[in-house]
């Protein structure tokens, strides 16, 4: 197991998604490779896409948060998304049990965290097959599935490059 | 990880080292090779849906209560040997050979909290050492 977060906020990462046509793997190796960023997992295909990441820093963390709309969440979204269950129909008939407010305030908050993805990708991507690249490129990936795979993968590999985690503690 | 290295200096001799793995036959591949998963035949080792782990009073016995209740699932000392450089970097800023901005000019998010769960760790081993000390002059 290397180290897996970067220590400095100038250092950069070449990751790939593994939605690209180009990386095969095994379920259990996309999870291996998203835990541990060690491209060793994967069978890269030459035309494997590379996205360059930097990590973090906390003020860039801080900022993201902000344009993301930290000072004006919902509190009680937060709240309820932070207590519902994990299993998907446990889920279900727990948010079936809602009030519209509630309801209302919990989608507030999915769309605010949404959002900080968004900002923490923008913070954090430089470049795609090493030319300069922005969010709004990777808003353009389809099928839409892809799209929304890239961003969360790349998210994925941004927490795990800037932030500690409970476990490395 | 972080904390691990704190724990194991203040526990010394109880606390896992690399002597242990060199003296006893297959404990290094029970521990996971430095830095792996823990093996089955691991003594002490428990399971929960996430694996196996040992807890943190039983890797460093007479440790903070944070740490005791940690769970450990590869090797600390393998850990703390690949934090060494932020380790060393923070001994050095403590005790005032040179700031942690000189070594680490942009630190990443990930950096300060490493750098802080290290600071409230070895605060809380230096605080229990001094408790200590002060119970032994009371009972001679």
């Amino acid at each position: 197991m290397g180290l897996s977060f970067l220590t400095s906020s100038e250092q950069t990462l070449e990751v790939v998604v593994t939605c690209d046509p180009s990386v095969e793997c095994t379920d259990e190796e996309r999870s291996q490779y998203l835990d541990s960023g060690d491209m060793l997992h994967l069978k890269l295909g030459d035309s494997a896409t590379t996205f360059t990441l930097k990590a973090l820093s906390p003020a860039e963390r801080e900022q993201a948060e902000i344009r993301a709309g930290a000072m004006t969440r919902s509190e009680l979204g937060r709240l309820l998304w932070s207590e519902a269950p994990n299993d998907q129909r446990e889920k279900a008939k727990w948010h079936h049990q809602l009030s519209n407010d509630e309801r209302e305030a919990m989608s507030e908050y999915q769309q605010y965290l949404n959002n900080v993805y968004n900002e923490m990708i923008r913070a954090s991507l430089i470049s795609i097959n090493d030319v300069d690249a922005t969010l709004e490129q990777l808003q353009m990936i389809r099928p839409e599935s892809h799209r929304v795979q890239t961003i969360s993968e790349l998210v994925l590999h941004i927490q795990r490059i800037s932030l500690l985690g409970d476990q490395g503690k | 990880m972080i904390a691990s290295s704190v724990w194991l200096s203040f526990s010394r001799g109880r606390s896992w080292s690399c002597d242990q793995c060199r003296v006893t036959q297959g404990l290094r591949k029970k521990r996971g090779n430095c830095g792996g998963a823990f093996n089955d035949a691991l003594p002490m080792v428990q399971r929960d849906e996430r694996g196996l782990y040992v807890p943190g009073y039983r890797v460093c016995p007479d440790s903070g209560s944070e740490y005791s209740d940690m769970q450990i699932r590869s090797c600390p000392v393998a850990g703390a040997n690949r934090l060494a450089s932020i380790i060393s970097a923070y001994h050095r800023h403590r005790s005032g050979l040179y700031p942690i901005s000189s070594s680490h000019p942009q630190p990443s998010c990930a950096f300060v909290d490493a750098v802080d769960t290290l600071h409230m760790h070895t605060e809380s081993a230096q605080h229990r050492a001094q408790q200590r000390a002060i119970e032994e002059n009371k009972h001679g």
